[in-house]
């Protein structure tokens, strides 16, 4: 296990004995990671705040969700506030056009997004890890695995916006995910 | 259906980026309870899928989130009091988001008729974020719910999705509170899908509490019970 993962766990350990500083220290490591996500796949901040949050007062409410000998936090964490917001995005499309949504792939107009964010060292290296290897992806392996997971689109979804059949997207998005971990394997 | 591990390993891949659907997430239901707890490799492959799915996490530009996302985890970390009354209260299932503005409109005293409330179509939602993303916005949580003010609004919005149908012959009604001073602004239920998209002509500013209650419909509003939304005004 990673120091940084070492780190999670033990503040996980004392977050489920009910220690507040733990869940404070969790929020300053993995707040502007979490927002940032929702941000991306939701499109509005009051609703990347939304989910932010209800994230955060799951892992406060249920610390013993998360199984260190399955994982890292930092996976199930992230995977928990990208769940939701997928949740929130698949809503939000029964109540108003996705299009009028701000475009999921631009920062904050007139902000710096990264301003107030203060990334540990190991998170600078591994961001840049999963852009280069994301960026090593063909296009379209890329493109459903972007719409996928950041779109919060389902496969059935990205095959009618494509117009292409189904089986290529689960066999796009099966290459490109193969693909990343080995990697991300390889730069662990 | 055959658990041949290729056609496994894809579905393995759209259940880790959460996109199966239909006839997908069935199978991929079945699998769980069937197939992957034995079968070693396709729990190392989930699991390297999930780590994987986990790091896509950090390709987003990590944002600082608003000073008032800790603030309102703090407070909802704390017991919650709640006081009996004669309404009762429910539990709201989904997310709903109150938007409130600021603003100086006379009110007039009533319900979901030429009253202050308005019921908007679902495809007028976009009017309540755009305020909420207005310079000057603020977000706070109302209960299950969260609030957002703007300055220099003469309106506030209040809309949901998925919010609980109220029990039979029972509606929410909004209030703004001081002391035992009280303002009824008017009644509503959501739609049959749970979405609710109002606009409100009020000016919450100088009032304590921003109150939803569950009420009877044939009762005459006549002061606030308990609240089953609230926030401090």
């Amino acid at each position: 296990m990673r120091e940084e993962d070492r780190d999670d766990v033990a503040l996980h350990r004392r977050l489920v004995a009910g220690d507040r500083g733990a869940f404070d220290e969790l929020y300053r490591r993995w707040a502007g990671t979490a927002y940032g996500l929702a941000y991306r796949v939701t499109g509005q901040q009051v609703l990347a705040q939304d989910v932010v949050h209800d994230a955060f007062m799951a892992l406060w409410r249920a610390p013993e969700a998360f199984d260190e000998a399955r994982g890292a936090f930092r996976s199930f964490f992230l995977a928990l506030v990208h769940h939701r917001a997928v949740d929130t995005v698949r809503r939000e499309t029964r109540l108003r056009d996705r299009s009028a949504r701000a475009a999921n792939l631009e920062p904050l107009t007139g902000e710096d997004p990264a301003e107030g964010v203060v990334d540990e060292a190991f998170l600078v290296v591994r961001r840049q890890q999963v852009r280069e290897a994301l960026a090593d992806l063909s296009d379209d392996q890329r493109q459903v695995l972007e719409m996928a997971y950041f779109g919060g689109k389902t496969q059935v979804q990205i095959a009618e916006e494509l117009g292409i059949p189904l089986g290529t997207v689960k066999t796009r998005t099966f290459a490109a995910l193969r693909k990343l971990r080995a990697a991300l394997e390889e730069t662990e | 259906m055959s658990d041949d591990h290729a056609s496994i390993e894809q579905l393995l891949a759209g259940y880790a980026l959460d996109s199966l659907e239909g006839a997908d997430a069935a199978e991929m239901d079945r699998l769980l309870d069937e197939h992957v707890p034995d079968c070693l490799t396709c729990r190392r492959t989930l699991e390297a899928f999930g780590s994987v799915v986990g790091d896509l996490a950090l390709a987003a530009q990590p944002l600082a989130p608003p000073d008032t996302l800790i603030a309102s985890l703090r407070r909802d970390l704390e017991p919650r009091v709640r006081r009996p009354g004669p309404a009762r209260l429910v539990a709201v299932a989904a997310s709903v988001l109150l938007v409130v503005g600021l603003g100086g409109v006379a009110l007039s005293r009533g319900g979901d008729g030429g009253g202050p409330i308005t019921q908007l179509a679902a495809q007028d939602l976009q009017q309540a974020l755009s305020l909420a993303e207005r310079d000057g916005a603020t977000t706070r949580d109302l209960g299950p719910a969260t609030e957002v003010s703007a300055e220099g609004v003469d309106h506030f919005y209040l809309y949901g999705t998925e919010v609980p149908v109220p029990p039979a012959g029972q509606v929410y009604r909004l209030w703004l509170v001081s002391g035992a001073a009280f303002r009824y602004l008017g009644q509503f239920v959501p739609a049959p899908g749970g979405e609710v998209v109002l606009r409100v002509e009020a000016d919450p500013a100088g009032w304590e509490r921003v109150l939803v209650t569950v009420e009877p419909a044939s009762a005459e509003p006549s002061e606030p019970g308990e609240p089953a939304w609230e926030a401090a005004g």
